[in-house]
């Protein structure tokens, strides 16, 4: 009786000794992952299976989409770690590569190869953290920042507004969606979107106003 | 900016200031009298300003444009340049010019 109630001890002491290893492993592991985060691109993340290409409605655009040898700036994500410490990511992101039809004209279109693909912005942080498209209408191989798009917002692809509507997880199709929202963005070589405002001096300007005329438009502050 | 429109004249070149000081969490009215001294400092107070309520969400939604920079707008109404800067305003209008004559 004495040897079995030991034994019994002894498996409810090691039971006990391996929990506490266990939790305490996973305190560390989450130690670690906090540590590491701003170094996360050192540590990449496994890629998401690719999901079958989708269905969709007409008014849906399903685009499919390949690597490519296109690369871009990274997001720039800026982010502060837990001590403190101020990050800023400026890696160039490799690009995945779809071409869409919009009328008559074909437009070159890029999400990172990498996911993930949020097409929401999460509000606590600094920017606009969804995904960013971008649209090479010019088709030059270059995209500048003012050829990429917030995926949270209504994309302009030519003279047409989309909706992203989803991303395959492993990044091989976007399916876009016409948005029936006036023309936003402003595109090189296209139509200035039209505009009305009211001035600090309770003016009302609008583009038609500026017909005949160049027009620059400043975004400034004062501080 | 004023110096390229005096040379140009007001009636062919027009700015548009769209000021986002809202968007770094000032009060309308503290940044439309914060904007005028600005203004009058550079000596544009007869320039129109117009206050996005939401700074640059508002910027990025209305023109896809996620920084401070001049953008160039034609008398047709077609973009001519986005992100520019003071120089680049210079060498575009010339370039403009140069391909009309």
């Amino acid at each position: 009786m004495d040897k079995k109630k030991e034994i019994i001890c002894v498996a409810g002491a090691t039971t006990a000794a391996i929990l506490l290893i266990a939790t305490q492993i996973g305190e560390l592991s989450s130690m670690f992952d906090e540590l590491r985060a701003p170094f996360a691109w050192a540590f990449p993340k496994a890629h998401a299976k690719p999901l079958p290409v989708p269905v969709v409605e007409d008014s849906d655009v399903v685009v499919k989409l390949e690597k490519s040898n296109v690369s871009r700036e990274g997001s720039r994500k800026f982010t502060i770690d837990k001590l403190g410490m101020p990050h800023i990511d400026l890696r160039r992101e490799k690009l995945s590569k779809g071409v869409l039809k919009v009328g008559a004209e074909e437009a070159e279109i890029y999400i990172p190869q990498n996911g993930p693909y949020p097409l929401t912005t999460d509000e606590k942080e600094y920017g606009n953290t969804s995904m960013r498209i971008s649209v090479d209408f010019d088709k030059n191989g270059e995209l500048p920042d003012h050829e990429s798009w917030v995926s949270s917002n209504p994309v302009r692809i030519g003279d047409q507004m989309f909706k992203v509507k989803t991303v395959d997880p492993g990044g091989t199709w976007i399916v876009l969606q016409k948005a029936l929202v006036p023309l936003s963005g402003l595109v090189i070589g296209r139509r200035c979107p039209d505009f009305e405002f009211w001035t600090t001096d309770g003016k009302k300007v609008k583009l038609a106003d500026y017909k005949g005329k160049f027009l620059l438009l400043d975004i400034w502050s004062m501080t | 900016m004023k110096g390229i429109q005096q040379e140009m004249g007001k009636d062919k070149l027009q700015v548009l200031l769209l000021s986002v000081d809202c968007g770094y969490g000032l009060n309308q009215a503290s940044a439309i009298a914060g904007d005028l001294k600005a203004m009058k400092r550079q000596g544009v107070e007869d320039w129109p300003n117009v206050i996005l309520k939401d700074g640059f969400k508002d910027a990025q939604r209305m023109f896809n444009l996620d920084g401070y920079g001049l953008s160039l707008i034609g008398p047709d109404g077609v973009v001519r340049g986005i992100d520019l800067f003071k120089d680049d305003v210079k060498t575009l209008l010339k370039d403009i010019e140069n391909t009309k004559s």
